[in-house]
């Protein structure tokens, strides 16, 4: 095993000239890789991070009120009555939390943003806050300072209001600022309030633009909905990839304790409007979703990815394999002698075919190995320079305003195996060729 | 002549030589086919996508270039950008000038003025129609009509006592419920409705009045649309037609709707679930079964009976149920009135599956579709728009629907027909601003509301402030003053007539340009730039592409990535290609020191191994370009279908039948050959500078 191994080594070293090309080509394609790799699981990863920060739990429990036939309101009615079910449901929530919600149109004095109002209670949101950072003002004012304004413990205040930094450049206002917000009642009535503005927070991705946070309060005043109505009741596990077995259970229990459920749809709640209103009932349903559900309209960027990164990491796998083959094709006949002299001199089939694989697998482990510890440093330094992106199509893609893509040192391993899997099964048939020469008729051939 | 036989050897040595290192020679091919094979379909579907999108946005709404004011706060954005809403831009005061500018140019064929918003559609509510029915019912006279609509109305009243039992659930005011409660009860009292006569307009008014709001409006539906100069919109987007209902006259105040838009916004729910299914099936071969959306709307497809029951009169009810009857949907013993008889059958006839789906689609067009009201909105119809102003106060506006539209050749296409086309008078009117018919208006409002003269600097805030307050008026269900009749009348009384010039100067918000020549759309983009700056106008001027706004960057980024892909393939390719003839040369090394040592020239080595890329390449390229043509042909015929709304929408359909484009075809071969016989020139100058001498006595 171990000189076979040695002698595949050797080989290496003495075609340095053909070892080096090859090295080359491979570690070239195992940074590709490794870079689709990682952007496309940064990507995923922002996504979960982003929609659980914004506009999800892991687990959502919301719904919509029929107070008339024809019309809709995404709201629970009995508050208490479901977080403590949730609570008890679902003892392995690290938090329960609930939010109004509505929609609406913020005005400043020069511009004006349709967006999604989330109604939070500030001492339930700290996983909220923590993963908040304040916008320096240069974020949101042409030629603005770098220094941050505000304070997101101003929040707790009355009528006061959470902008994104995006939000706050196109409505022109900064923090100490008075917009005022107005929601379309179902009657065609409007509601109007006006809301100081307590803090702007740095953008987070694309989906920062959609929402506006202000106290529940707010968002029932402004909705006239009782005190035991809210918008959403979101749970928090663990880890994310628990939601849709939890969601499931849960679902169970709503249903075995009598609660109207809507059949599990995987989409967010505004596009279900449409739905429940053409429906004929009246009173409370109530609708579960995880945080996937609630941003299905942009998953299908990372499905987008992985295909594209699928489809070219595979094309170039095969010109690599054929290469390699190539490579090793001219090998084995360059060697015909030497692999003669080793069979006369008792070496198995078996024994030969190692030398030749282990020679091919060296080279592609060392070689993606090198191009993976290139394509992490270059990453790293890219990462450092936080660099913003500015075309908003990008931002979506991406999902973030900087460019910024981590690499988990599972996918070096991971690229490390792939390569070092794809160079030995492209040497298999090569070897298995110079095991077949015939150990006298190799000693004969001269060249 | 020497020449010739020079080459005529190299290449016979290079036919050798790829015979003889065959599996090189397959390989390398392999990759350079591979390569021509992924450059012509790339290239000729990302063509095909990049021009049905293109045709999809100039032909509907763009043209080639659009100008708008550079003190635009955000960038024009066709289709919407990052932000839910309108962009906000800074608005042309009077484009006949820019016109007259830009028509100068000899590339210019014509300017279309025009400018893109959202407003709200009011609704109204159903209880008012009901009214209104019963109302022209009692003039008539007769007696079964009167019986039916009475009827009509007491269902809708014991609903309202059902609904306000679940508002108390949610809402904070119970005074108001109350009072609500109260006067609902009044109007439920048996002998309220049984003696109610044609002369009883008290009563009706109280109905009208007390009991209409109750009910509320139904949610808004956000329309968007497209202001423009409706003669010169459609002498330049010939490809526009009209599907059903009529073209808006010139000069006439109205709305065409987007066939896009009133399939997919504004209509009936079951019709809509039914389409989805049945587009499914047939466009991209989806069953019911197995497929989880399908699924998902076959199941909600059962609960509609309640939507289709609600749009129908007795008459109706009895007709359909006899029909479902006599198709085999036959209701239960226990179901005694119609509405559960119905209510049964439909349930039957809703729940589809694979093999009955076709049948009950066909079955639902032909029975029930022309008993329901399929759409929100149908030509001939009035409606209302509510549109924030700038300032952010409601305006609102009544228009005519005068027509559908739909795009020749684009029907399909989400972006094609994205917004309903008004004309610019009433798209200014919306936008908040003043003309003569409005201020008139507003002098009016003034005075029946009272509100004093205010100075001239505060126009703005006083139109917009006295226009808030009358809606609130007239919208508002407790307001005392609702009950009045005088100012139930202060309705937007403008003329659905106006004068053409009207039109033909004044504000817009964009301005689409259309070109003679397409091909020469960066040269006079070029131009009227520098005709901008010369004349002293503040205007930008940006191509289609960059007028779609995310949509058009979203084009950049598919290509982009594709281009990226086929750079790094062929990056990759080429290495490997180099590396396998340096290997090669390796090899040949005794092979080439000989034929140096017999009087080889350099030259004549250099020429040899670019000639083997050169031969191998080609070979290659060529079966590559031939299976890409294949494929290409399969793809054709057969069409790829769109799995999903993002491929659906870049294909601007169902379905894209990829094209063959010649001159892909023919180009990729040669560029690839190229390329990789250019490349491949380091490893063969490596081959030329062996050393005759030293390669002769190089042993094994």
């Amino acid at each position: 095993m171990f000189s076979a191994l040695e002698i595949a080594a050797r080989n290496l070293v003495q075609a340095r000239r053909r070892t080096l090309l090859l090295a080359l080509a491979i570690s070239l394609v195992a940074m590709l890789f490794l870079v689709l790799r990682a952007v496309s699981n940064s990507v995923g990863e922002r996504m979960v991070e982003s929609a659980t920060t914004l506009s999800a739990g892991h687990i959502n429990v919301g719904g919509f009120f029929k107070a008339r036939r024809k019309a809709a309101s995404p709201i629970l009615s009995d508050r208490q009555g479901v977080l403590e079910f949730v609570k008890q449901k679902v003892p392995e929530a690290v938090s329960v939390i609930d939010r109004g919600r509505s929609w609406g149109r913020v005005i400043s004095p020069t511009s004006s943003i349709n967006a999604g109002i989330n109604g939070i209670i500030f001492d339930n949101e700290k996983r909220f806050f923590d993963s908040l950072r304040l916008a320096s003002q240069s974020e949101y004012i042409k030629d603005g300072k770098s220094e941050t304004k505000g304070d997101f413990n101003d929040l707790k205040q009355e009528n006061t209001i959470l902008l994104f930094a995006g939000q706050a450049k196109k409505l022109e206002v900064g923090v100490g600022d008075t917009v005022t917000l107005v929601t379309e009642a179902t009657g065609g009535q409007s509601n109007t309030v006006d809301l100081r503005v307590a803090a702007i927070a740095s953008d987070i991705g694309f989906m920062s633009n959609f929402g506006v946070f202000v106290l529940r309060k707010t968002v029932t005043e402004l909705n006239r909905n009782g005190d035991n109505v809210t918008g959403v009741v979101m749970i928090y596990l663990k880890s994310h990839l628990d939601s849709q077995k939890v969601m499931e259970r849960l679902y169970k229990d709503f249903k075995d304790a009598k609660y109207e459920m809507m059949d599990h749809d995987p989409k967010p709640f505004f596009v279900k409007f449409e739905k429940v209103m053409a429906e004929d009932w009246l009173g409370q349903k109530i609708d579960l979703t995880v945080w996937s559900d609630e941003i299905s309209f942009v998953m299908w960027v990372t499905t987008a990815l992985d295909f594209v990164s699928f489809f070219v990491v595979g094309i170039l796998g095969l010109i690599i394999a054929g290469g390699l083959m190539n490579a090793m094709w001219m090998s084995v006949r360059e060697r015909t002698k030497e692999i003669g002299t080793l069979r006369a001199m008792g070496a198995h089939k078996g024994f030969i075919v190692r030398v030749f694989m282990f020679e091919s697998i060296l080279l592609g482990f060392f070689a993606s190995a090198f191009g993976a510890f290139f394509a992490s440093g270059a990453l790293m330094f890219l990462n450092s320079l936080k660099l913003p992106i500015t075309s908003d199509g990008i931002r979506l893609f991406l999902m973030s305003n900087t460019i910024s893509i981590n690499v988990h040192f599972a996918q070096i391993i991971q690229t490390l195996i792939v390569f070092s899997f794809i160079t030995g099964l492209a040497s298999l048939y090569p070897a298995l060729k110079a095991a077949k020469l015939r150990p006298v008729e190799a000693l004969m051939q001269t060249k | 002549m020497k020449g010739m036989e020079t080459a005529a050897l190299v290449f016979q040595i290079a036919f050798r030589n790829l015979w003889l290192y065959r599996f090189r020679t397959i390989v390398i091919a392999f990759i350079l086919g591979s390569g021509a094979f992924l450059a012509i379909v790339g290239l000729s579907l990302l063509t095909d996508v990049e021009s049905s999108m293109r045709s999809s946005i100039t032909e509907s709404i763009a043209g080639h270039l659009q100008v708008y004011s550079a003190k635009a706060k955000d960038e024009l954005a066709l289709f919407g950008n990052a932000f839910m809403g309108r962009a906000e831009l800074d608005s042309i005061s009077d484009y006949s000038a820019v016109q007259k500018l830009v028509l100068q140019n000899s590339n210019v064929d014509a300017f279309i003025p025009m400018g893109l918003d959202m407003a709200m559609l009011g609704r109204g509510n159903e209880m008012d129609d009901s009214i209104d029915a019963l109302r022209s019912a009692l003039k008539l006279g007769d007696a079964e009509l009167i019986k039916d609509r009475k009827d009509q109305i007491g269902f809708l009243l014991q609903q309202l006592q059902l609904e306000l039992a679940e508002q108390e659930k949610i809402v904070t005011n119970k005074s108001e419920l109350e009072t609500k409660k109260k006067n609902l009860e009044l109007a439920l009292a048996p002998e309220f409705l049984a003696q109610l006569k044609a002369d009883d307009e008290k009563k009706i008014q109280f109905l009208e009045t007390q009991i209409a709001p109750i009910s509320g409006e139904k949610l808004p539906i956000y329309l968007f649309y497209l202001g423009t100069d409706i003669g010169a919109h459609r002498k330049n987007f010939t490809k526009i037609h009209i599907e059903e209902g009529e073209a808006l006259p010139e000069g006439r105040r109205g709305i065409v709707l987007s066939k896009t838009v009133r399939e997919t916004q504004l209509k009936r729910r079951v019709a809509k679930l039914f389409d989805l299914i049945h587009k499914s099936k047939t466009k991209a071969n989806g069953a019911i079964k197995g497929d989880p959306e399908n699924s998902r709307n076959a199941a909600d497809l059962v609960r509609q009976g309640g939507q289709i029951i609600s749009d129908l009169d007795r008459n109706e009810s009895v007709k359909l149920s006899q029909a479902l009857n006599d198709s085999g949907f036959k209701a239960a013993e226990a179901d005694r009135d119609i509405i559960s008889k119905l209510k049964t059958q439909l349930k039957l006839f809703l729940t589809v599956d694979d093999t009955n789906f076709s049948d009950r689609y066909t079955w639902f067009y032909e029975n029930i579709a022309p008993l329901i009201r399929l759409y929100e909105l149908s030509p001939g119809e009035k409606i209302t728009l509510r549109s924030y102003t700038r300032s952010g106060y409601v305006k609102s506006v009544s228009l005519k629907i005068y027509g559908v539209y739909s795009v020749a050749g684009m029907e399909d296409s989400e972006l094609a027909g994205a917004a309903n086309i008004m004309d610019l008078v009433s798209f200014r009117e919306l936008l908040g601003q003043m003309n003569d018919a409005s201020r008139k208006e507003l002098d009016g409002m003034r005075e029946q509301s009272g509100i004093k003269e205010v100075n001239a600097s505060d126009a703005e805030s006083a139109l917009f402030g006295a226009t808030a307050t009358i809606e609130a008026q007239s919208l508002s269900q407790n307001s005392p003053t609702a009950v009045a009749p005088e100012v139930i009348s202060v309705k937007p009384v403008l003329s659905d007539v106006f004068e053409l010039p009207e039109v033909q100067k004044g504000l817009i918000l964009n301005g689409a340009l259309k070109l003679k020549d397409f091909s020469k759309l960066k040269q006079t983009k070029k131009e009227l730039e520098v005709l901008f700056k010369a004349n002293n106008l503040d205007l930008k001027i940006v191509d289609w592409q960059e007028a779609s706004g995310i949509v058009g960057q979203f084009v950049n980024i598919v290509r982009g990535v594709l281009i990226f892909a086929l750079f790094v393939i062929f990056v990759v390719a080429l290495v490997i290609i180099n590396n396998s003839i340096i290997i090669g040369t390796l090899n040949r090394t005794r092979e080439i020191g000989t034929m140096r040592a017999i009087g080889a020239q350099k030259r004549l080595v250099l020429n040899l191994f670019l000639a083997e890329t050169a031969v191998t390449g080609l070979l290659g390229a060529v079966v590559g370009a031939l299976f890409a043509f294949g494929f290409l042909s399969v793809l054709n015929r057969l069409g790829i279908p769109a799995g999903n709304d993002i491929l659906a929408f870049l294909f601007s359909g169902p379905r894209l039948f990829p094209k063959i484009h010649l001159s892909v075809l023919i180009m990729a071969p040669i560029v690839v050959t190229l390329i990789a016989t250019v490349t491949s020139f380091y490893a063969a100058r490596h081959a030329a500078q062996i050393n005759p001498a030293e390669a002769m006595q190089e042993k094994e």
